[in-house]
């Protein structure tokens, strides 16, 4: 039987970073992949026609800047793997149905002279919003690639001094609550309201104002990058680094079992029935209803009944990939199109309704939509043909529709997607059929199909609320990575710091090293 | 033979990398192709296909 000190089942960006720094450490680890690929949710493939690359999944890569990982480029993905970044000039473009546009930039003078084109007294708000936001935000960026601090203390800190508490008093409100104090004008609300929901929130839930304090300071500090080539660029150069580290990798390897011997898990068992043994530990980097009761039987009932209380985010999205003759062209202005993002919006009563059609299960009417528009290849010309170009053109979507359950996606796909380009042709002026070489379409239903570890469609893990953060992520007794098997940990996305490309296996392998007595401090520092 | 029908395949393209024998391509005509000099029917994309979009005949 082969055997390995540390198996890590699930090669996503977050299973790939524990498994660096483990490599790194000296141990003899390897990577188990189910799919013929690395990367998991940051991949970069040709979906539509030959030569069009797109980002399957993930695209912007912004919390992860904040993430010593590359901050000080722990691993060498920057300085010896390839990994390489473009930051544009501006994050987001904003357009509003009379095509009037806010943009967002990672220059904060910037941002707030287009926020005042409506409101002088929004951009002053917005100012101060983000550098009161400051000290909080330092707070969480510092706690965010270690292992987490107790949800309590977190609260408990902010208890401690009144701006603090201001802030913790804000925190349990809803996006909509906080959006309606701070600012006056429709247009200034909208934009940030769209914003806040990136982390799959709907935003007059209680306790979303958290990501208002959070993702949009985050913006200006730690500007979004994109890599070249593609988000699996960064996959790509974590696979790198850890063959050079000695790890092994192996794909279409795909783990049914993990076994426990004395107490301990000691093996995998593979879609094939090979078993392979690990010496000192087995990290899943999965979503634990994955793992919890399919892959291990051995915890106890009031265990598995916490894992069936997870909860997931209220809404998936649908998202359509093509290969375009041209990029689009904007009646908003060119400007525009030099955006990461490019978000043609609703009023606000409508962006309202939509996070209600999503949360009864109904397809959003065309007047409720707001997209999300990525068209790279006019920042990266690499991923496409000379002159052509690729679009990533996304829709929160319900993914259990209230008539037909998830299935009935497969029957609707396509007509709800020609209505998402619909909206994106009012605000264009050469997205016809002429302009459009090949389109392919993934429902929320695909996205689990492509990938199990996106249970019931959550594109960002176990939904990102007050009660599953930090150390209760995603319930108290597995936040700290360890599970009630020994030798057995969790990593990825369902756990902190959650969802999004963060590089997050950072945290988890802190913990792992301080139970395997390897000092983490000294393997940063080679 | 390997057939992939295309109104069942939501082109995740997971087959093409799971073919042992690089049979599998994405084709100028945006649809999953088998090039069948090369395939030897061992039915590792059949397994793998999340829609059961492909299915092997004599
Ligand atoms: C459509 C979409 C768009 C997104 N857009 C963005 C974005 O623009 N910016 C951003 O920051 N984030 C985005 N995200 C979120 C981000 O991509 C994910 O949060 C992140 O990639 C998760 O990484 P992970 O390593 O935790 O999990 P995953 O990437 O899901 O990795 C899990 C891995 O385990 C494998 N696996 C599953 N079961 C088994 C098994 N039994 N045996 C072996 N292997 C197995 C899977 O194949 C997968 O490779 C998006 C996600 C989706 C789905
Ligand atoms: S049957 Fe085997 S060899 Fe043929 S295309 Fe499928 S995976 Fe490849
Ligand atoms: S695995 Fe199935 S769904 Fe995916 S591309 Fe191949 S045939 Fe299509």
């Amino acid at each position: 039987m082969e055997e390995y000190d540390v198996i890590v089942i699930g090669a996503g960006h977050n299973g790939l970073t524990v498994a660096g720094y483990l490599a790194k450490a000296g141990l003899n680890v390897c990577v188990l992949e189910r799919a013929g690929f690395i990367g998991g949710e940051a991949i970069t493939r040709e979906l539509t026609v030959p030569g069009f690359k797109h980002d399957r999944s993930s695209s912007i890569h912004g919390l992860i800047h904040a993430n010593p990982l590359l901050l000080n480029d722990e691993l060498g993905l920057l300085s010896k793997h390839g990994l390489k970044y473009i930051f544009p000039d501006s994050n987001m473009s904003y357009i509003f149905p009379d095509e009037t546009s806010m943009v967002s930039y990672p220059d904060l003078d910037k941002t707030c002279q287009q926020i005042a084109q409506f409101s002088e007294k929004d951009a002053d708000t917005y100012r101060s919003f983000c550098e009161e936001s400051k000290p909080m935000l330092d707070m969480l960026v510092a706690g965010m690639f270690n292992p987490p601090p107790p949800l309590g203390e977190f609260y408990a800190q902010l208890d401690r001094s009144p701006e603090g508490q201001q802030i913790l008093r804000h925190l349990f409100m809803s996006g909509y609550d906080i959006v309606n104090k701070l600012f006056e004008h429709e247009k200034t609300k909208i934009a940030m309201l769209k914003f806040m929901s990136e982390p799959m929130v709907a935003p007059e839930d209680k306790g979303t104002a958290f990501y208002l304090y959070a993702a949009i300071p985050l913006s200006h500090y730690f500007p979004h990058g994109i890599p070249i080539g593609g988000s699996g660029m960064l996959s790509e150069a974590l696979g790198s680094a850890i063959k050079t580290y000695g790890g092994v990798i192996k794909v279409a390897s795909e783990v049914k079992k993990i076994t426990v011997k004395g107490g301990r898990a000691a093996s995998v068992i593979l879609a094939s029935g090979e078993e392979i043994s690990a010496r000192r530990a087995i990290v899943a980097n999965l979503d634990p209803r994955l793992v919890f009761p399919h892959m291990i039987s051995e915890t106890d009932k009031g265990f598995a009944a916490r894992i069936a209380e997870i909860q997931d985010p209220g809404f998936s999205a649908i998202l359509q990939h093509m290969a375009l003759n041209e990029a689009p062209k904007w009646k908003a202005g060119e400007h525009i199109g030099k955006s990461i993002s490019i978000e043609p919006l609703c009023w606000l009563e409508n962006l309202r309704r939509l996070f209600d059609d999503l949360r009864y299960g109904l397809i959003p009417s065309p007047e409720n939509l707001a997209p999300c528009i990525f068209c790279t290849t006019v920042l990266d010309p690499t991923r496409a043909p000379a002159g052509k170009h690729t679009l990533y053109l996304w829709h929160y979507m319900p993914y259990f529709l209230k008539d037909g359950g998830p299935r009935k996606w497969d029957e609707i796909k396509t007509q709800v997607a020609d209505m998402v380009l619909d909206k994106m042709r009012l605000h264009t002026t050469n997205m016809g059929p002429e302009n459009i070489i090949a389109r392919t379409t993934y429902s929320p239903i695909d996205y689990e199909r492509m990938n199990p570890n996106v249970v019931n469609g959550s594109i960002l893990g176990p939904g990102s609320y007050l009660h599953q953060f930090f150390s209760h992520r995603p319930i108290p007794e597995l936040g700290q990575y360890r599970t009630p098997v020994e030798g057995l940990y969790m990593s990825g996305q369902s756990f902190h710091p959650g969802g999004s490309i963060t590089g997050g296996g950072r945290a988890t392998v802190q913990v792992i090293m301080a139970d395997l007595k390897i000092d983490f401090s000294n393997v940063i520092k080679q | 033979m390997t057939a992939i029908d295309m109104k069942i395949c939501i082109k995740c393209t997971g087959c093409i990398d799971i073919c042992p024998e690089s049979a599998l391509f994405l084709g100028e005509d945006a649809a999953i192709k088998c090039d069948y000099e090369k395939c030897i029917s061992c039915g590792d994309c059949v397994d793998y296909c999340p829609v059961n979009a492909i299915s092997i005949n004599d």
